[in-house]
């Protein structure tokens, strides 16, 4: 079988996703981060420790579980216990090491969506599909109400 | 041949040698460039003062020396840039977090290769917009532009303002 370069870069830094059980659904970009994309947004990057990137007004620029916390509380999400889905919401994992949260991914109807770095989106339909050295494991889960308007969820 | 000899000559020899290849270039070592510069001079050299001798086609071999270490040092700079990028970008391209890409050991060598790096910096990030904008402040410091709130996040915003002032500063050409 012949994988493209995607797949070779995907399965080369998420062991756990070699058994294919995944799928790529935007081309690679550095115009956002995970950060960003699990609260719906494409054009921007957060990051709480470069100054050059967005971080939410009033919430410490630190890379700590309670900061991203807040950060995320700012966008409308609230904590929540677990990861499973909860019909009239959406849900984001954040992952974090013993270094401090390094990656966020949000539900999509019981899948899981990814911005993997510089790299490429994906859905995974677990959240141990990328769970690593580099991103620790989910460590907190947060929720939002889905917005309904004019029929299209947001 | 030490270097400290090469550097101190005060002996002009012809621009042209320098195109020669550089097999032939260091056989022209300070003990042999003398009599080398009195046969092509033909006897004329010692009528001229030393510094119009430049308007006759001829150098300093010192100057030489020290420019064409120069453009060896420039070559393996390059050299080092690109490998330690590279091999920064495969070891971290999955990550989101900047100081988390920072903290690379390669990362690390490119900013502590300091202002020399610069241009190559910018060069890069002409083609693309990977996480240099850390670097850049680490070595440009207080002299950093400031990145409008509403920029920040903006990648390719924050590329031009960076390459704005690398323009402005004399690490970009054009």
């Amino acid at each position: 079988m012949v994988m493209s370069p995607a797949d070779i870069w995907v399965r080369h830094h998420f062991p756990n996703l070699r058994n294919g059980q995944y799928r790529i659904t935007s081309e690679d970009t550095r115009d956002y981060n995970c950060l960003a994309w699990a609260t719906g947004e494409n054009d921007r990057k957060w990051d709480p420790n470069d100054p050059v990137h967005h971080w939410p007004d009033g919430v410490p620029r630190e890379q700590t579980m309670p900061a991203f916390i807040a950060a995320y509380a700012a966008c409308g999400y609230v904590e929540c216990d677990n990861g499973e889905f909860e019909q009239g919401y959406e849900k984001i994992a954040i992952y974090a090491n013993q270094r401090g949260p390094q990656h966020a991914a949000k539900q999509l109807s019981g899948a899981w969506s990814s911005k993997l770095g510089d790299g490429w989106d994906i859905e995974h339909p677990t959240l141990e599909g990328i769970e690593s050295d580099d991103y620790g494991k989910p460590s907190a889960y947060m929720k939002r109400p889905i917005i309904f308007q004019a029929g299209i969820v947001l | 041949m030490p270097n400290t000899q090469t550097i101190e000559c005060e002996h002009y020899v012809p621009r042209v040698w320098y195109k020669q290849p550089r097999k032939r270039l260091d056989a022209y070592s300070p003990c042999h460039h003398k009599r080398l510069f009195v046969q092509s001079l033909k006897g004329t050299a010692h009528k001229l003062p030393l510094d119009p001798l430049a308007r006759y086609g001829f150098v300093k071999h010192s100057q030489y020396r020290v420019s064409r270490q120069r453009a060896k040092a420039r070559e393996s700079l390059e050299r080092e840039f690109k490998s330690l990028a590279q091999r920064w970008r495969n070891e971290t391209t999955h990550l989101s977090i900047a100081s988390e890409k920072a903290n690379n050991f390669a990362y690390q060598q490119i900013v502590g290769m300091g202002e020399k790096v610069l241009p190559l910096i910018f060069r890069e990030l002409e083609t693309t917009t990977s996480d240099w904008f850390w670097a850049l402040r680490a070595i440009a410091r207080e002299k950093a532009p400031v990145i409008p709130a509403e920029d920040r996040g903006r990648v390719r915003r924050i590329a031009e303002i960076w390459m704005d002032w690398g323009k402005q500063n004399g690490y970009v050409s054009g």
